[in-house]
């Protein structure tokens, strides 16, 4: 049936077109033709007068004008808007054709949109497009650093300084999940969902936002997050190009906690009358110093570009080395790309092969040392008298001049955690894309567009028999290995036709994507700590000669299919229409639920073309976008998450021996499909001041049904349609409904443009509501009497209870808990916090006694951006902020008690909590801190050198500083949230920190500030 | 004209791609299921559908952490202090030793309910497949019969710590479950464990290692007799007695182990000596089947060394001073508990520095445990009836949890007996078991002697706490515990499940 409508709808607009009468034009004296000097298109719309005067014309659809000029005439004036404009003498001729240079204001922009390219004046959704020299400078290992804050509503939070770790979360336009990702698809060169690690940041010509579900419908059922689109540099004809860029980079802990030194721990003991001695171990020991590092980074690449008319090649490589400031952790990766592109038989055929891998060596560290680092007493040496690292407690090795070192289970050596533990990774990624363009007639092309995308995984951990901790003596490895293959095939056909005012594009495709992930995965114990995690079946059995090896393996497969189609529309360059329909089915999803379609619509009215607006001045253009769409979201579901499966569940006992247990390995949901979501958005474009001022305003709506939702359901109950007995307490399902609202404004503009001085300065603001609407459907009913919370951390002393609550009527990352009115006394005089009283009388502040204490979500985003050229001098820096939010200090509960000392270290701020003597943690609205901030996010200075070798065409020098301060009161370590996980088959980590966002966790890979030196050759 | 043609083109070119693309949808997308078995394909045999019934059975490991552990901390016969950094755990152990639980907190509430209805899900799934299975089996019926045991067994005791809390069972319609009154979920366990019961297999030894036989399924009667005045307000001392003497009689010739500990030493369902007293075991493997790890959480830190163990202990679980003051001197029982000087493998007395008051002093175990909040390291006498596994290279052991002994057997008969006024006959029965642990005879019983028996005999074993419900001492203080709030009797029904299930009302009090 739906392909039938689309069929239809094709043809009517085929039969529209066919109606269009094309004549058009008048008498004149000089005639020609305008083009873009870049790539020789027709421009519409040019504006050609004679100058000094009042006479003049535009150029028609075909970029044509005719104009009768007096006799008096001398020089044409040939003015459009983002492009230079040309003056050219007449000199008789009668016809004069020629060419305008862009001037790289955002309006003659192309625009990726999802299979193929706009230019920016006709594009209808909501987007935004990042260029190559508009990405963030500094230390930045992967290309979402490198636009963080330059797209209103595209929240990117790193979660830490880890260069392990370099998956950002990424939340565009607010979270409308709850249990899968929240995540815009990545695109990469036309291929679907391939893992950014892939790109180097030097590697990337432009980065193109689609906001709105009017620009993502085109991706259908994983569009509903937004998509970032990246396209890689490709070369040019004319000079081959080579490029040199270098630099040098010096990493540092960005913010550390105060933390009581070892002289103020000594002091503090006697201060509060406690034995000195019994304390004092006598070493000095600041412990984040000796588990941290000042990291030396850098960054070498090297590309060779350039083409004749019909072959452009472009091959580029990049290695990057950045220790961590973690000690033993660290990352390089050498990425290695090659895109060529052929055109033959008149143009008619042209084919792209473009190659591209990645190899990274990981190394990881726990991030407990960092916890640990704050408990452990300052006054413990790193190393007891026998030389070995000191781990509290442990007989034997815990000695430190002559006095014995107590611990209890908890207390490790940090320091010994991060160094003898071994944990690391060999990635290799090969992206290999063949794209093929046949264009048989003029304005109808066919694509075929197939990859396959390999991603290979090798992991190592090994621990040590040296290694103490806990009363450890025995050596420990594993290894696992896993294989991501993804097979993409794709084929569009595309036809665009100018006749007279009318102008359409329509593009119908398929798209077929197979992948599979694999892996293997072995551990044993037990063997000489030379061979490391190298020789696993050395390991010898336990002394009853039972034997710790394990061995396990996995394998799943998933399949998407799509069938799109789009028609874009355009009447006198001033009516703007853009259809996309898809239709997705994913083997992911339930069998009763394995297709959808996703359509959208908007338009576009471009006011500036208006007889009503052509004489205003100071307008250059006004284009209002109206567009309603809906897509869908099935990220982050394993594999065969709906299917009534069986796997084995451990083992049970039968004639005198064990045998492996089988039962359901989940809760099957064969109704599970996809979230929709449905976005109105409502755009206006603008260019003032003769193009020096430009922005967008948008506005949002956006409406998620089906949320995909890890349910609580009892285990035992009986469920769905297929009378399944619940084997765990959650069922994935479709349930509940979220809204997202929002407004985003970016302006750009060229305040000074001086020969000699410019300054370009650019501002975003996103605001965003988000709010659970429902989390009922059908069967599954939540019961907001009784809120589910998330996001509790840690046992033993100080851990806290979950402090997010999700509930109707309130964003995700709502806090919730007891509010704090002060200390007091229990009867028996023993110390107590005194709550508020929400119906538990004060004294249930896990139950009734909890009420709304503070949200995650930030009111109000906001970068400002800079740009001085001064000379041969460029400076431009970025600052970056968020407003209206708060944070659990998860830092501060766990060590701003005083209770903790001297058995842990503590904060310096615990002694002026005025926590009663006796009182243990508890998280409640104490704790609760705004987190409003700015930060200087990165900066850069450089010196464009004078061409001091004869083939150099530019060279520069630069500094450059990232996360250089934060301008903040909150206490804890950062106050930008963290908004959840990112996870993809390439990795990443638990989704269901998702529900938890805004909890500064007490275990954690610090935030870092780096500065960084280099300099850039082109030859 | 032009633009007629080439819309031809295309629109013939569309069509195509749309037509053989929709042909191939149904195929498309049906990947391959690797990595586990789609229940279509699973179980084909007869040791396939009994791995499943196995995974049930497994899921008594599941028992002993949280159920036992919650059922035992909250009762008299152990304390969890907190130790300076350690055994804080959110106040969760605070909160079961003050009978200050919440229906947030401890964990193990919610995971107690948890349990029960994964051994519920498990029997519902098993018996509505090999129902419905055509594999031949062989004895089927037994096999439908244990299931439905394993499953009274879970409703038992949700049934004695939730009270009120829905039944479901392989035939229940698809949607919440309805809460369903303590009386009836009493009632839904006597029906359907003497409905099961003849069809159950009346023997011991390692075929039925581990499995619900006749015996184990008279053993949970009785207990569930024995309680009855608790679940339902009317008492069935008779039936709790008729039920004891069933398994007295039973061909399978149960019997007490001549040595207590070695009910509960390592291996010991190698040790065919123990099949007469422990009528019902959960094997654990520390390999293959782990979790029995209850020397973790008992012995100091610095004992690692001493029993070779690979970590380091966890310095938690004690009892309280009067609980252990009430063993006799001689009792072979009292040898299950460590108290005193600790000695190395060297043989001197472990020396080690408290974190919570930085002392160097010898680790020697106190009765004495001066404060629930911050307790010295060395105080709280420790159990290791359990015996600990020594030179072992994981937290796991290889002892059998004991779930239903015979001993409990006798000393129910004798409550029963005592309850109908036969105290002749319950001062035989407690003789009997203080005999095997070589305790002196007493000369008379009354409840409070019963009770304090019950306690001696099955410390940390898990019953504790519905002994001391039963014997109106629940409420009582003791030892860090002021008189609890008469809703204490009850556990909560968990935040979680209220959460999970509207239909689920919270039991008063709470």
């Amino acid at each position: 049936m739906g392909t039938k409508f689309l069929l239809s709808k094709i043809l009517f607009w085929i039969v529209l077109l066919m109606l269009v009468d094309s004549a058009y034009g008048q008498n004149t004296t000089i005639s020609g033709t305008v083009t873009d000097t870049k790539d020789m298109q027709t421009l519409i719309g040019v504006s050609v007068k004679v100058k000094g005067t009042n006479t003049g014309t535009s150029t028609g659809s075909d970029g044509t004008y005719r104009l009768s000029v007096p006799n008096t005439a001398t020089t044409l004036v040939f003015s459009y808007l983002g492009y230079d404009n040309l003056e050219v003498t007449i000199g008789g001729r009668a016809s004069i054709n020629v060419s305008l240079q862009s001037n790289n204001t955002s309006l003659s922009e192309v625009v990726v949109v999802g299979y193929g390219t706009q230019k920016k004046s006709d594009v209808t959704g909501a987007t935004a497009t990042v260029l190559a020299k508009d990405l963030n400078a500094g230390v930045v290992n992967n290309p979402l650093q490198a636009i963080q804050g330059k797209v209103a509503g595209l929240n990117i939070v790193s979660g830490g300084g880890d260069p392990t770790n370099n998956r950002p979360t990424i939340r565009l336009r607010g979270t409308s999940s709850l249990s899968a990702n929240s995540e815009p698809l990545i695109v990469i060169d036309g291929v679907a969902g391939v893992s950014l690690n892939s790109v180097a940041p030097e590697d990337i010509e432009q980065m193109d936002v689609l906001k709105d579900a009017s620009a993502a419908a085109i991706y259908g059922s994983r569009g509903a997050n937004g998509v970032i689109i990246v396209t890689t540099k490709r070369g040019k004809a004319g000079k081959a190009t080579v490029e040199l860029n270098s630099y040098v980079g010096i990493e540092q802990i960005a913010n550390v906690l105060d933390f009581l030194s070892p002289d103020e721990y000594v002091s503090k003991l006697s201060e509060l009358k406690l034995n000195v001695s019994a304390n004092d171990y006598g070493a000095r020991t600041n412990w984040f110093d000796e588990i941290t590092r000042d990291a030396i980074s850098h960054n070498q690449n090297l590309s060779i570009s350039g083409g004749t008319e019909n072959f452009n090649y472009r091959g580029s490589v990049v290695y990057m080395d950045q220790p961590g400031i973690a000690l033993n952790s660290g990352m390089d990766r050498l990425n290695a790309r090659l895109n060529l592109s052929q055109k033959m038989f008149d143009d008619k055929l042209e084919v792209q092969l473009l190659l591209s891998q990645q190899q990274s060596n990981r190394q990881f560290v726990d991030y407990s040392s960092f916890l640990l680092a704050g408990r452990i007493n300052p006054t413990f040496p790193v190393r007891n008298d026998q030389g070995s690292y000191l781990q509290p407690g442990v007989a034997g090795f815990d000695v430190f001049n002559g006095k014995r070192i107590p611990g209890g289970f908890e207390i490790e050596n940090p320091v010994a955690r991060m160094e003898e533990l071994t944990n690391e990774a060999k990635q290799r990624e090969t992206l290999g894309n063949l794209k093929v363009f046949f264009t048989p007639v003029k304005g109808l092309r066919f694509g075929l567009n197939t990859s396959v995308n390999s991603f290979n995984e090798n992991r190592g951990f090994f621990r040590p028999s040296t290694f103490k901790a806990g009363g450890n003596d025995l050596s420990s490895a594993s290894r696992n290995s896993r294989e991501v293959i993804d097979r993409l095939t794709e084929a569009t056909g595309q036809y665009s036709q100018k006749a007279g005012k009318h102008s359409f594009d329509v593009l119908a495709g398929y798209t077929y994507q197979k992948l599979s992930n694999e892996g293997l995965n072995a551990s044993n114990t037990g063997f000489p700590d030379v061979f490391g995690y190298n020789q696993l079946s050395a390991g010898n059995n336990n002394p009853d000669g039972s034997t710790n090896r394990e061995v396990g393996s996995f394998k799943s497969e998933a399949i998407l299919v799509g069938f799109i189609g789009r028609l874009n529309y355009a009447f006198n360059e001033k009516y703007l229409l853009t259809a996309n329909i898809r239709r997705d089915g994913s083997s992911r999803f339930g069998e009763n639920n394995r297709w959808g379609w996703f359509p959208s619509v908007s338009a576009g009215w471009r006011l500036k073309q208006e007889k009503f607006l052509q004489n205003v001045d100071f307008i250059d253009d006004l284009k209002l976008r109206v567009g309603y769409g809906v897509t869908g979201n099935q990220e982050g579901i394993y594999d065969y998450g709906s299917r009534l499966l069986y796997g084995p569940q451990g083992s049970y006992f039968t004639n005198g021996g064990f045998q492996t247990a089988y039962n359901y390995s989940q809760n099957a949901n064969p109704d599970l499909q996809w979230e929709t979501s449905a976005m109105t958005n409502i755009g206006l474009d603008f260019g003032f001041l003769k193009g020096r001022l430009n922005g967008s305003l948008e506005f949002y709506d956006k409406n998620t049904k089906d949320v995909l939702f890890d349910y609580g359901i009892a285990i035992g109950s009986t469920y769905g349609s297929d009378n399944l007995t619940a084997v765990v307490g959650s069922v994935l399902a479709n349930v509940g409904r979220i809204n997202n609202k929002g407004v985003e404004l970016a302006l750009d503009y060229l305040a000074i443009d001086k020969t000699d001085f410019q300054w370009r300065t650019n501002v975003n603001f996103a605001h965003n509501r988000n709010e659970v609407k429902s989390l009922s459907s059908g069967i599954f009913a939540y019961n907001p009497a009784s809120p589910r919370t998330y996001g509790g951390y840690g046992s033993g002393q100080g851990g806290i209870a979950q402090p997010v609550v999700l509930q109707e009527g309130y964003p995700i990352g709502q806090f919730f808990g007891p509010k704090f009115l002060g200390f007091g006394k229990n009867t028996d005089g023993t110390p107590k916090y005194n709550w508020q009283d929400f119906g538990g009388k004060g004294n249930d502040p896990f139950g009734k006694d909890r009420t709304y204490i503070g949200s995650a979500q930030p009111d109000l985003i906001f970068a400002w951006g800079n740009n001085f050229t001064f000379k041969r001098f460029d400076f431009n820096f970025l600052l970056r902020g968020a407003v209206g939010h708060q944070i659990v200090n998860g830092p501060y509960i766990y060590s701003a008690n005083p209770n903790r000392f001297p058995g842990n270290n503590a904060l310096v701020d615990a002694f002026s909590t005025g926590i009663p003597d006796g009182l243990s943690p508890a998280f409640s609205s104490l704790w609760v801190e705004d987190g409003d901030f700015v930060r200087l996010d990165n900066f850069r200075l450089a010196y464009r050198l004078p061409n001091f070798v004869k083939y150099l065409s530019n060279a520069q020098v630069y500094i450059a500083g990232n996360n250089t301060f934060v301008l903040t009161k909150y206490r804890g370590i950062d106050p930008e949230p963290r908004l959840g996980a990112s996870r993809d088959i390439y990795g990443g980590s638990d989704v269901g920190t998702n529900l938890s966002p805004g909890i500064e966790p007490i275990t954690f890979y610090p935030r870092t500030r780096s500065f960084s030196l280099g300099f850039s050759l082109i030859f | 004209m032009k633009i007629f043609n080439s819309c031809r083109i295309i629109a013939g070119v569309f069509t195509a791609v749309i037509l053989i693309s929709l042909n191939a949808c149904s195929d498309l997308l049906e990947p391959e299921v690797y990595d586990r078995a789609e229940a279509s394909k699973f179980p084909q045999n007869e040791k396939e559908l009994l791995s499943t019934v196995g995974a049930t059975y497994g899921e008594l490991r599941g028992y002993y952490d949280p159920v036992t552990v919650l059922n035992t901390a909250t009762s008299d016969e152990m304390v969890v202090p907190t130790r300076g950094p350690d055994w804080f755990d959110n106040a969760s152990w605070q909160q079961m030793a003050k009978h200050d639980w919440t229906p947030v907190s401890p964990g193990a509430i919610n995971g107690s309910w948890e349990w029960a209805y994964r051994v519920i899900a498990g029997s519902n799934i098993n018996i509505k497949a090999i129902s419905a299975s055509t594999l031949q089996v062989q004895g089927k019926d037994a096999i439908l019969a244990e299931l439905r045991l394993l499953r009274a067994f879970a409703y038992y005791s949700l049934m004695d710590m939730f009270g009120n809390v829905p039944i479901i069972t392989e035939t229940s319609p698809a949607g919440n479950p309805v809460q369903n009154t303590r009386a009836e979920v009493y009632a839904f366990v006597v029906k359907e464990i003497t409905e099961a019961l003849p069809r159950l297999r009346d023997e011991k030894g390692q075929q039925v290692y581990g499995r619900f036989t006749k015996g184990a399924a008279n053993t949970l009667l009785a207990k569930v007799y024995l309680n009855a005045q608790v679940y339902t307000g009317t008492s069935r001392w008779q039936e709790a007695l008729a039920a004891t003497n069933a398994v007295i009689s039973s061909p399978a010739a149960y019997s007490l182990t001549p040595n207590y500990l070695d009910n509960f030493a390592v291996n010991n369902g190698n040790n065919s000596a123990t099949y007469g007293e422990n009528i019902l075991a959960v094997p654990y493997d520390k390999v293959l089947a782990g979790g029995m790890n209850w020397q973790m959480r008992t012995l100091h830190y610095a004992q690692g060394g001493f029993y070779g163990t690979n970590q380091n202990p966890w310095n938690g679980f004690s009892t309280r001073a009067e609980f252990y003051n009430s063993y006799s001197d001689g009792d072979a029982r009292k040898a299950g508990w460590l108290e005193g000087p600790q000695k190395d493998k060297a043989g001197n007395v472990i020396r080690f520095t408290d974190a919570v008051d930085n002392v160097n002093k010898e680790l020697n175990f106190t009765p004495k445990i001066s404060s629930l909040e911050k307790a010295f390291a060395n105080e709280g006498v420790r159990n290791v009836k359990y015996e600990v596994q020594t030179n072992n290279n994981r937290f796991d052991q290889d002892n059998d949890f004991a779930l239903f002994r015979f001993a409990d057997v006798l000393l129910m008969k004798a409550e029963a007996s005592f309850r109908l006024g036969n105290s002749a006959e319950a001062l035989t029965l407690v003789n009997r078991v203080r005999e095997r642990a070589k305790a002196a005879p007493l000369l008379s019983v009354t409840l409070d002697v019963l009770l304090a028996e019950r306690g001696r005999e099955f410390a940390w074993e898990g019953w504790r706490r519905s002994d001391l419900i039963r014997f109106g001492k629940w409420s009582s203080s003791w030892e860090f515990k002021s008189n609890s709030q008469p809703h204490r009797s009850l556990f909560p029904v968990p935040a979680q499940q209220l959460s999970n299930n509207p239909n689920l009302k919270q039991n008063t009090g709470y």
